[in-house]
């Protein structure tokens, strides 16, 4: 995986959290969902659905409370594009 | 004062409507004056996975307007029920002159400015709530595994077919099953909150902060008008001074498993006649109903004094309810109809009226061979026969749990206009009753809006002239 690729997946992932959680700007690779964000439970599921749309990739139920950050979203997105033969 | 007049009165002050006919009340009710219906083939896509004998529908159409109560993150996460009930109290709300503010920008959330939020409730009626969304979402979990072996499988038989061991037949054949077998391409995290019925109230009450009753009726045909009559005796009753109320049904699904359902039971139009001519309610020619794929219509009612304080204009008054059950059977009207005659007589009892006093029946009309003759028979015995009758079934088909809600603001329309539609393809009527059978005027004061519902749920609502 190019470091191309994590900054595409990076700008998907910023831009769909601006309209889940209808942020003014794309929130920082460190800024954590809940605690930072104001994420509710509606808006993960959003979140996950989006993600999944937009990247052909499920996301494992057990996997969802790791997804706390922008980088930790990224993180798995690509390891999920490694593990499924490529990036979506 | 009688204990009667010493009751709380419930106006109507605006409603909302999203049809086949038109997706606001007043292009609806051009469309029921000018005798329109909307019937098309079913999706050719059905005939795939059944053999079906109804060949119509009534389409919605273009019912997908902008509004800024829906974004599109919202339109995924709310099953078009919803979505539905959310447009048309929009246009309810805006004709009763109710200022709407922004609550929480984050949630799309809004307030109705000046009124109390505990003392504002939700009553809608859906007769199966989700299910297009249940349905779409079981497509996706029975199919997804299958479907990416299937993917797996034609991909091998290609790459044989290449290599010159085998022919690309094999793999066309498992294209074609494929393309055959539509899915969600992910599960929707959101399908038990679409799919169950009281989110139709439930999101109403979200998106406008209402803290007042807020129950969902399910009674098949009847729902709307059930949850319009709960709603006028929880105001009358002084639980609430405000309520949105109606209905809404969305019945389309890739494979036609609700379409089949009603066609199996033989409910739905079929026969030789051309398809605009196969709904025909109280006819001798009746062959079922045109099966809907979806509306929604919401009224907003209030407390009269309320209402006048706010200078509101009242369009009609609300002015009583009745309800019965056959106790008979789920499909089949108990062949007397002596409960759905009562639910009449309980309706005027409650209203005040005399049966001489009603001037219009909407009727449930909806073109089966049992419905119409007795409801037909059942007016008559309980209003007499010099009474108006048209079935808003005969222009936009079955909405089922809508239905109740749209034939009530057609009630509404009628006694404000003092005009009634009339029963399209009514040629031969099935009794001596006054069936209309074009845009008629009428002076009726009183009407009554009437649904008898699979379940054998019988419900009346009386309105009357503001």
């Amino acid at each position: 995986m190019t470091e191309l690729d994590r900054e595409q997946v990076t700008r998907k992932v910023q831009s769909i959290l601006v309209e889940v959680l209808n942020l003014e700007a794309p929130p920082g690779p460190d800024e954590r969902l809940v605690e930072d964000l104001g994420a509710e439970s509606v808006d993960v599921l959003s979140l996950l659905f989006e993600l999944e749309e937009a990247f052909g990739r499920s996301i494992p139920d057990e996997q969802v409370p790791e997804l706390s950050t922008v980088r930790a979203i990224v993180d798995r997105i690509l390891a999920a594009g490694h593990a499924a033969g490529g990036a979506a | 004062l009688t204990a009667a007049a010493a009751r709380r009165r419930v106006v109507v002050t605006g409603t909302g409507v999203v049809s086949a006919l038109g997706n606001t009340t007043g292009s609806f009710w051009q469309s029921c004056l000018a005798g329109r219906t909307a019937v098309a083939p079913i999706p050719e896509q059905w005939r795939r996975y059944s053999s079906l004998r109804s060949p119509a529908w009534s389409p919605l159409g273009d019912w997908d307007r902008e509004s800024s109560l829906l974004t599109r993150l919202e339109r995924k996460r709310l099953d078009i029920t919803s979505q539905l009930a959310v447009l048309a109290a929009e246009e309810a709300l805006t004709e009763a002159g109710l200022e709407l503010r922004v609550a929480d920008g984050k949630r799309n959330t809004r307030t109705l400015v000046a009124r109390d939020p505990e003392r504002l409730g939700v009553f809608m009626g859906t007769g199966v709530g989700g299910v297009s969304t249940l349905l779409a979402v079981a497509s996706h979990v029975m199919l997804a595994a299958g479907k990416e072996r299937l993917a797996e499988l034609a991909s091998t038989l290609d790459a044989a077919a290449t290599a010159g061991g085998g022919t690309a037949g094999g793999a066309r054949l498992v294209e074609a099953v494929l393309a055959e077998l539509p899915s969600p391409v992910s599960f929707n995290p959101f399908a038990v909150t679409m799919a169950m019925p009281n989110a139709v109230s439930a999101n109403l009450a979200i998106k406008l902060g209402l803290h007042g009753p807020c129950p969902t009726f399910t009674c098949a045909c009847a729902s709307g008008t059930v949850a319009i009559g709960q709603a006028f005796r929880a105001l009358r009753g002084g639980e609430c001074d405000f309520a949105l109320a109606g209905g809404t049904e969305y019945l389309w699904d890739a494979y036609g498993c609700t379409f089949r359902g009603f066609d199996a039971v033989g409910a739905l139009a079929q026969g030789d006649l051309p398809l605009a001519q196969l709904n025909r309610p109280f006819d001798r020619r009746r062959c079922g109903f045109l099966f809907s794929e979806g509306g929604c219509a919401v009224l907003v009612l209030e407390e009269l004094e309320s209402a006048r304080r706010r200078g509101a204009r009242p369009l009609a008054e609300v002015r009583g309810f009745g309800e019965t059950c056959d106790g008979h059977d789920l499909i089949a009207l108990e062949p007397s109809g002596r409960e759905a005659r009562r639910a009449i007589e309980l309706c005027l009892a409650d209203a005040c009226l005399a049966p001489e006093e009603i001037g219009y029946v909407n009727a449930h009309g909806t073109g089966t061979s049992l419905n119409d003759p007795l409801e037909a028979q059942v007016v008559a015995e309980a209003l007499g026969p010099e009474v108006a009758v048209s079935s808003t079934k005969s222009l936009l088909g079955h909405t089922l749990g809508a239905s109740g809600a749209l034939e009530a603001v057609a009630t509404v329309r009628t006694l404000l206009e003092g005009v009634a539609h009339g029963c399209r393809c009514l040629e031969e009527p099935v009794a001596e009753l006054r069936f209309l059978t074009r845009a008629t005027r009428i002076g009726a004061a009183h009407a009554l809006s009437q649904s008898f519902a699979f379940g054998g749920q019988n419900a009346v609502l009386a309105l009357s002239r503001c």
